[in-house]
């Protein structure tokens, strides 16, 4: 179904907004920032780390399998820019490396979110400990060489 | 040269062409950020609204918050919810 158009007036806030950001973040915001996953369902057991996230995509039955051989694929794709960049390959930054990761897992969250509870409530607890695990360079080495 | 020979031959240049190494194949470029960016937002509103296609501009407002404009001009607000739920809007929030 075509979403409504917004109207004009709308359209005129929406470009606005859209020059004031111009595609690159602004600083972040503390506040604004608080009201995402803050208020992650509790699960029994936790996921530390993608891989144990792609396991559980894996035996998900919330995802078809092309998409689950996408995500597979994306995944990878991302742990290879990772460890380019953990050997110096400075390509993308560290901040362009974690916007790429955070949409991978809203990617990932919305396949889900409305099919695997369970799972989608390990994903989003585990949001910022595997972000932690890719950023630190030991930590990554450590679980991914 | 007599049909066996001419048998053997045929082998051995196969055999010889199987075992050449295939050339390298050449690099291809890495996308920019901003390219996989606008891929992956396309691939979650894809999700819901298909026929955005692709993402013509965006911009981020927050870590997990994003105003997207389609390709078709139709702009959206993608964002994380506090229970970790993306929630995709109609940018004047019908």
């Amino acid at each position: 179904m075509r979403p409504p158009r917004p109207p004009r007036s709308s359209a005129l806030l929406v470009a606005l907004a859209l020059l004031s950001g111009g595609g690159e973040p602004r600083a972040q915001s503390a506040s604004a920032h608080a009201a995402a996953l803050q208020a992650c369902p509790k699960v029994k057991e936790e996921i530390v780390d993608l891989g144990m996230l792609a396991e559980g995509l894996k035996q998900s039955g919330a995802v078809g399998m092309i998409e689950k051989l996408r995500l597979k694929s994306a995944i990878d794709d991302l742990v290879g820019r990772f460890k380019a960049f953990h050997r110096g390959n400075r390509h993308y930054s560290l901040s362009e490396l974690q916007e790429q990761y955070d949409l991978l897992m809203m990617r990932i969250a919305q396949q889900l979110q409305d099919k695997d509870v369970a799972l989608h409530g390990q994903l989003c607890n585990a949001w910022g400990t595997i972000w932690g695990t890719l950023q630190d360079r030991g930590r990554f080495m450590e679980t991914f060489s | 040269m007599s049909r066996p020979a001419r048998l053997v031959l045929a082998l051995s240049a196969g055999l010889l062409a199987a075992c050449q190494t295939a050339p390298a194949p050449a690099p291809t470029a890495a996308p920019s950020h901003a390219e996989i960016v606008r891929g992956e937002l396309a691939q979650i509103l894809a999700v819901e609204y298909p026929a955005c296609g692709t993402v013509r501009q965006h911009s981020r407002h927050d870590r997990l918050d994003y105003l997207v404009v389609c390709d078709s001009g139709v702009t959206f607000r993608v964002r994380v919810g506090g229970d970790g739920r993306v929630l995709i809007t109609p940018a004047d929030g019908r």
